[in-house]
């Protein structure tokens, strides 16, 4: 947490930068050296540029570990990635399941539960709004071409090796915040995926699907930030779709308010006056 | 082992660029896995032009642990690039100067491995051999532990000052090593002594002369402390103890070095 205060006239306030955490991916660089655990610059950079400070979050081992990590963040960004293990909702492996991320699951999956228990902000890409379904009790579509009968091909833009290539409209709820950031409830998007939310988790309203019903975004039902979005608008946002930052800036806006939020009933319980006890609107 | 899970050290990440996924920012498994085994909570660091951003992982952290990377400019030390230069990274450069800089202030701990050793070298005033086949005459292979898995090919013995805090948690003055660098130390940091030779004369390790937890090593002992020599583990966690008490490291570990 990094703030500064400004004394206009009478009146003090305090800029506060949120730490977002960003749950690493593991990539290989050259073949001689170890495995890197990182994130691509885009979401970094969409983070900044937002006004956040991202923190990578490494693939650690031990839950009390992971949870310092956690208690030192102000909002979760998922980032995108594998599959997620099909246990982690309850099926066996189907023949079509991709490459598997395991230590990155059972890091994902207590800190979107934990943030999702505390009211912490929650905003989720590809991989992500999966992660994001699973956590919170739903299913996954394993393959989409194997277990979807559709036109679509929502690989599109990954088989041409470009991020830009905008594959297929998605339809959104009018009254949905998505809809409210970007300004409009149809556009075209980037589609990079081959498995899909099945069975949306209870907490979660679909709010956008793609012309073949596939879900393409989600909300959370309950006023907290929590959401979730297929496509990869931090490939887009920065030039190519800059509708895509509005999203972006409210995440990290409502991450900037959690943290005030938590500083103040900290405040009160330190004091022992009345304060919210519920950050998560 | 100590329980110091309050304690987080900072780890700058290195940049490399993917075919389709761009820009990685990120660092290697093994140094971030020996940070949490020894203790503390890995804090990645990702490279960042902006200041405030930087310092908000800065304070977050009670040490820094350097590692690897591409080579350091060596305009940073003056000197004209080498034809065998590697790839460099200004950005990487900068932060971690300026992550040294910040730390050496604060009296914050600083652990070097490999790259991480040479940039505290040049942050601090030294130079560096750009290309030791090149450059270091009789020099062995250094980059001999390359191409086995994890590097856990032990190459080259190196001997250590009886007198220094490297050997004191290593309880030898001889142990062998892995080795995979191109590069090396030429002219010591005025701040920081040479407590380590390979045979063939390269600098293996430095600490500070003074009382400040200055530490660096050209070998890569994080990925030798859990399955290859567990005297490394050591290493780690009297770094991880060291930031989390902030004692100053040769008080207690190495009386003698004061008084050099």
């Amino acid at each position: 947490m990094q703030s500064s205060a400004f004394i206009l006239g009478t009146r003090s306030f305090v800029l506060i930068k949120p730490t977002i955490g960003i749950p690493c991916a593991t990539f290989l660089d050259k073949d001689w050296c170890p495995p890197i655990l990182g994130h691509r610059q885009s979401y970094i950079d969409a983070i900044v540029q937002a006004g956040g400070v991202p923190l990578l979050i490494p693939l650690v081992v031990q839950e009390d570990v992971l949870h310092m990590l956690y208690e030192r963040i102000d909002g979760l960004l998922l980032a995108g990635g594998g599959d997620v293990a099909p246990h982690h909702y309850g099926e066996a492996p189907h023949p079509r399941l991709g490459t598997l991320e395991p230590l990155r699951d059972v890091v994902e999956l207590p800190l979107t539960r934990w943030a999702a228990a505390e009211g912490k902000p929650i905003l989720a890409i590809c991989r992500g709004i999966q992660v994001l379904n699973v956590a919170l009790g739903g299913t996954l579509y394993q393959d989409i071409p194997a277990q979807i009968d559709t036109d679509i091909c929502h690989e599109r833009s990954y088989e041409l090796q470009d991020w830009t290539y905008m594959t297929h409209p998605v339809r959104l709820e009018r009254d949905s915040r998505l809809a409210a950031l970007l300004g409009t409830s149809e556009l075209l998007t980037n589609s990079l995926h081959h498995q899909a939310i099945k069975d949306p988790a209870p907490d979660l309203r679909v709010v956008g699907r793609a012309p073949d019903g596939v879900i393409e975004a989600v909300e959370g039902t309950n006023g907290q930030f929590i959401l979730g979005v297929q496509c990869h608008p931090e490939a887009v946002q920065d030039a190519f779709d800059p509708r895509w930052s509005a999203m972006f800036a409210s995440f990290v806006a409502h991450c900037t308010a959690f943290r005030l939020c938590l500083m103040s009933a900290n405040r009160a319980s330190f004091w022992g006056t009345p304060g919210r006890s519920d950050c998560s609107e | 082992m100590y329980l110091t899970h309050s304690t987080f050290i900072g780890i700058p990440c290195l940049h490399i660029v993917h075919d389709f996924y761009g820009s990685i920012n990120g660092s290697f498994s093994s140094c971030i896995q020996a940070i949490e085994a020894a203790g503390a909570i890995p804090n990645l660091i990702h490279l960042t032009h902006d200041r405030t951003v930087l310092r908000a992982h800065y304070e977050r952290c009670q040490g820094v642990l350097l590692v690897g990377g591409s080579d350091v400019d060596p305009a940073s030390y003056g000197e004209e690039p080498h034809p065998a230069l590697g790839p460099t990274d200004p950005l990487q450069d900068a932060l971690e100067l300026q992550l040294i800089a910040w730390a050496q202030a604060d009296s914050k701990p600083v652990l070097g491995i490999c790259r991480g050793m040479q940039i505290l070298n040049v942050a601090l005033g030294g130079t560096l051999y750009q290309d030791l086949p090149d450059q270091f005459v009789g020099a062995v292979n250094h980059r001999e532990s390359a191409t086995y898995p994890h590097w856990h090919h032990l190459a080259h013995p190196i001997t250590l000052a009886p007198n220094c805090w490297l050997a004191d948690q290593l309880g030898t003055t001889q142990i062998t090593v892995n080795t995979v660098h191109h590069q090396a130390l030429k002219t010591v940091a005025p701040g920081l002594r040479v407590v380590a030779y390979a045979p063939d004369g390269v600098i293996e390790a430095v600490e500070s002369i003074d009382a400040q937890f200055v530490v660096g090593v050209q070998c890569h002992p994080e990925t030798l402390w859990d399955a290859i020599d567990p005297r490394w583990q050591r290493v780690f966690a009297e770094f991880v103890h060291t930031a989390q008490t902030r004692r100053t490291f040769l008080t207690d570990a190495c009386p003698e070095c004061r008084q050099q």
